[in-house]
């Protein structure tokens, strides 16, 4: 598992000649296997925070590892290429392709009938499984997941969730999750991070009062994402 | 009560008129030469058998194919040729916006220059030979080829790119099996309007300057108005790229098997 810091980490985008800053001295250390969730408002920055963490984008600041990142990512959409089969696109992740792992994966995740399947013949839901089978079989020390069920209805992206909480048992890694959801934040995260309206600031950091694993039967649980709703708006 | 046609059946009913139309629009073009071989005379216009029988006697002599395939081995060394070399210019113009300025303003000089001027200074500088013909076609159909390649890398979706990046899949993956499958399709109707291409230019350059291939074949028949000469050459070179376009076809339908997949 991995622990990571950043210290005044900034980020600017050049549009149109003009500096547009995203993401303004962002200061967090996050512990080795400590699942953090980034809230904030739509266009504060997270899911380029999340390409900074990645090394996809460039940016000022410190960005620090306690060791080398092996990193497994979960984007909005699945990101499947529609011209491999599940199977295929399972094993073009790995370093060393291996059947078996990708086989386990697909069982674990309940795709085990689909592996010669292409991506378009499978549900949203059924891709955004691959999608985290795929970031999870490489055995990555770091997971980050970029509003993975949002593009699912509320009841699919529950029961995603109860089961990601599962898949994740079998990888001991450090989570950064990006989400807009309150409740996924609260379900998932030992530490939500709220970030402000762009440029994005961390306005406050917040210890999930609850232990893992959470239900969604716990009405503590709705009652602490409210919290967060009033929070968000604070900020 | 309301009948509903099944879907498979109408689906294959619809097969069998797409090739019946196919065979009327061959068919269309035999009795059109037939006709108007018939009404202009067989001198002006040799018919269909006329034709085949001279293709016939050319085979014997062994001249058919010493034509052919010299204009043949010129088309597919510059078809190649530019297919490799349009493959990674075009890439690299559109990947990297420095390259594309750099080489833009030759990109734009080879699109515009005539094409006869490009075939007439081939063959003053290299000189009457195998080379210049071969290098003036290159010089023709390259620029289309590195355009159209230019344009698919340019709409290449970013965020597939961005996935194997972030899972750190090495370049040679990242070309094989990210890029070049979103590139197909472009490459294929590029490898397909160039080779077409490629033909028509090859034997614009033998017209000009070789002493064998079908454009030299065609010159001599159209001094000595021998239309039997013309048309033998010029049907048996459009059935061989025709049957070459047809493998490309395929190729490209192989590539994209995975579309059909609903």
């Amino acid at each position: 598992m991995i622990g990571l810091s950043l210290s005044q980490l900034s980020k600017r985008f050049l549009v149109k000649g003009r500096e547009v800053p995203v993401l303004e001295q962002l200061n967090l250390q996050v512990r080795p296997g400590e699942r953090i969730a980034l809230l904030g408002p739509s266009g504060c920055g997270k899911s380029t925070l999340l390409n900074i963490l990645t090394g996809l984008e460039p940016a000022e600041g410190r960005l620090d590892f306690s060791q080398p990142p092996r990193i497994g990512y979960v984007f909005q959409e699945a990101r499947l290429l529609p011209w491999l089969t599940l199977e295929q696109n399972l094993l073009l992740v790995q370093p060393r392709p291996d059947k078996g792992i990708v086989w386990g994966w697909l069982q674990r995740v309940g795709l085990a009938g689909y592996a010669s399947y292409f991506p378009q013949q499978l549900s949203i839901g059924m891709q955004q499984r691959a999608a985290v089978a795929r970031a999870l079989l490489i055995r990555p020390n770091l997971v980050l997941l970029d509003e993975p069920f949002s593009s699912l209805d509320e009841l699919t992206a529950q029961h995603m969730r109860q089961e990601l909480v599962g898949w994740l048992e079998a990888v001991p890694a450090t989570v950064i999750l990006v989400t807009h959801n309150p409740l996924e934040a609260a379900y998932l995260a030992d530490r939500v991070v709220l970030l402000s309206k762009a440029p994005g600031r961390i306005c406050r950091v917040e210890e999930v009062p609850f232990p893992r694993p959470r239900t969604y039967e716990d009405p503590a649980l709705w009652t602490y994402s409210r919290h967060l709703v009033g929070l968000l708006e604070a900020s | 009560m309301r009948y509903v046609e099944p879907f498979v059946e109408r689906k294959g009913r619809r097969s069998e008129v797409l090739w019946l139309g196919r065979v009327a629009s061959l068919l269309s073009i035999l009795f059109a030469w037939l006709f108007f071989s018939a009404w202009l005379g067989p001198t002006v216009l040799p018919g269909p058998a006329a034709t085949l029988e001279y293709i016939g006697q050319e085979w014997k002599r062994g001249q058919l194919w010493l034509h052919v395939g010299a204009t043949l081995k010129r088309v597919m060394l510059a078809f190649l040729l530019a297919m490799l070399l349009g493959l990674v210019l075009g890439a690299w113009m559109g990947r990297s916006r420095l390259v594309e300025v750099l080489l833009g303003a030759w990109v734009a000089l080879g699109l515009a220059l005539p094409r006869i001027l490009i075939i007439v200074a081939a063959y003053l500088v290299v000189g009457l030979n195998e080379r210049a013909a071969v290098l003036a076609v290159l010089l023709i159909i390259l620029p289309n080829v590195v355009v159209q390649i230019q344009e698919g890398v340019r709409s290449l979706d970013g965020r597939l790119i961005q996935m194997a990046q972030a899972f750190r899949l090495p370049p040679r993956r990242l070309w094989w099996r990210v890029i070049l499958p979103q590139l197909a399709p472009f490459f294929w109707g590029t490898a397909r309007s160039t080779l077409s291409l490629a033909w028509k230019m090859v034997v614009f350059v033998e017209l000009l300057g070789r002493s064998n291939g079908v454009g030299y074949q065609i010159a001599f028949y159209f001094n000595t108005f021998e239309m039997r000469g013309i048309l033998a050459y010029g049907i048996v070179m459009v059935l061989l790229l025709v049957a070459l376009d047809g493998l490309l076809y395929l190729a490209a339908e192989w590539s994209g098997r995975w579309r059909g997949r609903r």
